[in-house]
């Protein structure tokens, strides 16, 4: 069954992994760690009926789920539901072109909840990315480990299955029921077409080196723009606020999140410049303080959501 | 001659292990970083951080990364800025680091300022974690928070962050304003990186509210 795995360069691990995780069937609990922060989750992906489902429960505190059954993406949370549009398919970062900023080797072998494991460790190639640790399963290439880590090697958050099933049919009731959430939502918004930069008054001047940006779905009042290097996505969220401008900047962060706040004044408007990602702090504050707005739209900037 | 050279490399080897001990300032820095392209400050730079982090435990993975790039990166960013959220349960705020701070401790180093694996939720690590006090003015934004670590200048910066008025903050204490923020951003931003890499809904698995999206 894995006679590839045998001789698999890492290039090959690592599109075994893009495409195992998008097309097997799987369903097992993970856990999810950051600092002494964990929490497990029951992970169901596959297809039913020619139909891809794709689930993921919370099991701990208070019930929460995402549920993914074709391109319709639901938040349940205690009974309210929050429909999101997804296009899954529109982009897939290449996992093979990772080169040119990151170090990919193959690790020891080891064993990940009760599958032999392949290890593959990522090393950025420079100080404005993290360096990640898979574990795939050897077999399927599925990934059953995944740790992000800071330049001392401190791991900021891992995500890890305790249990997983691999290539079993799903059942029915695996896969959520989005109808009896609460009926009150709105429909979910169509997707006709995702932001591009041309679109937007603002634009970012600097980004990591490899950063692209990527197709992201495009709401009304939920305007973003989002860049990925094949691994680490960030986005850039420009917004006007009602509130006096705040005199400080501010980054918070959260496993591996960084968020970065800085307020700007565009013509009379006071805005937020808030760059969230899974960078470092100092790659965020690089962005989000290399913000230009486009001049002929500056005095339209106020009107920005 | 020789001795010329060697006072000055001794004075670099001194600033080099100020730096590292996190007790440089930034001219300090400038200096160094001026004279970075000779490889024996390079060497001496990274036995420093060896010797150092051997004796501190720290496992030192990037030592083959080329110090000088991360400096310059690091200047570039310019000073990280200060925030503390007092007892925050999600969101851990970043310590208060300045250019020399943020290279010597953060970026460089990694292990004390720049410490997001504890995760304790206690701002007092924040500011207790050694910092270079070289403070850097915003001049374009108002000087009355200076960027230092603390509870206050973090609570009155928060207490502001409201895009569009959408969160009716009444009821709530600027931390938990802040926390639900930054939830809502990390939501929003969770889902355009689920599109973006092939761990799907996976990625939600990082939010932990999922309401409060819009």
């Amino acid at each position: 069954m894995a006679a590839w795995a045998d001789t698999a360069s890492t290039d090959t691990w690592l599109n075994r992994l893009s495409q195992s995780m998008g097309e097997l069937n799987y369903r097992g609990v993970m856990t999810y760690s950051r600092g002494d922060h964990q929490e497990s989750l029951r992970v169901t992906h596959g297809t039913y009926n020619g139909e891809e489902y794709e689930r993921l429960e919370h099991l701990d505190g208070e019930r929460r789920e995402v549920i993914r059954h074709g391109q319709q993406l639901t938040c349940i949370q205690l009974g309210r539901r929050l429909d999101l549009l997804f296009h899954r398919h529109l982009l897939k970062a290449g996992l093979s072109d990772l080169d040119p900023f990151y170090e990919v080797s193959i690790g020891e072998e080891g064993r990940v909840a009760g599958h032999r494991a392949v290890n593959l460790n990522i090393k950025p190639r420079d100080e404005l990315r993290f360096g990640y640790r898979l574990a795939l399963d050897y077999d399927t290439g599925l990934l059953l480990r995944s740790e992000a880590f800071d330049a001392s090697g401190r791991v900021l958050e891992r995500l890890q299955f305790v249990e997983v099933e691999i290539g079993q049919p799903l059942k029915k009731e695996w896969l959520g029921d989005v109808q009896s959430a609460a009926k009150t939502a709105p429909d979910p918004l169509p997707i006709d077409r995702v932001i591009e930069e041309e679109q937007m008054p603002w634009k970012p001047q600097w980004l990591p080196p490899g950063f692209a940006l990527t197709l992201a779905p495009h709401r009304p009042n939920d305007e973003a723009l989002t860049y990925s290097d094949g691994l680490a996505v960030l986005s850039i969220f420009v917004e006007s606020t009602t509130a006096p401008l705040p005199s400080g900047e501010g980054s918070a962060m959260q496993g591996a999140t960084v968020a970065y706040t800085r307020p700007v004044q565009i013509s009379t408007t006071p805005h937020l410049v808030v760059v969230v990602g899974d960078v470092p702090a100092a790659t965020a504050k690089r962005v989000a303080n290399s913000i230009v707005w486009d001049k002929e739209q500056q005095s339209e900037a106020s009107n920005i959501k | 001659m020789s001795d010329v050279s060697g006072s000055r490399h001794d004075k670099l080897g001194e600033s080099i292990s100020a730096l590292v001990d996190g007790e440089a300032d930034e001219l300090e820095l400038r200096r160094l970083l001026a004279s970075a392209d000779t490889q024996s400050v390079r060497n001496t730079w990274r036995d420093y951080h060896l010797q150092r982090d051997m004796l501190a435990g720290v496992d030192m993975q990037f030592a083959h990364l080329d110090i000088s790039q991360r400096v310059q990166a690091a200047l570039a960013a310019e000073a990280l800025p200060s925030v503390a959220v007092a007892g925050s349960r999600w969101w851990r705020p970043l310590a208060s680091v300045a250019v020399a701070a943020s290279v010597a401790t953060a970026v460089v180093i990694g292990a004390r300022s720049f410490s997001p694996g504890t995760d304790n939720g206690n701002a007092a690590v924040a500011q207790t974690q050694p910092v270079l006090n070289v403070n850097r003015a915003y001049p374009q934004f108002s000087p009355a928070l200076s960027p230092v670590a603390g509870n206050v200048a973090v609570s009155a910066q928060y207490n502001d962050l409201i895009p569009n008025a959408g969160v009716q903050p009444v009821a709530l204490d600027p931390d938990q304003l802040a926390q639900q923020r930054l939830q809502q951003y990390l939501l929003r931003h969770t889902e355009r990186a689920a599109l973006n890499n092939s761990q799907g809904v996976i990625n939600f698995a990082k939010v932990s509210q999922l309401n409060n999206a819009q």
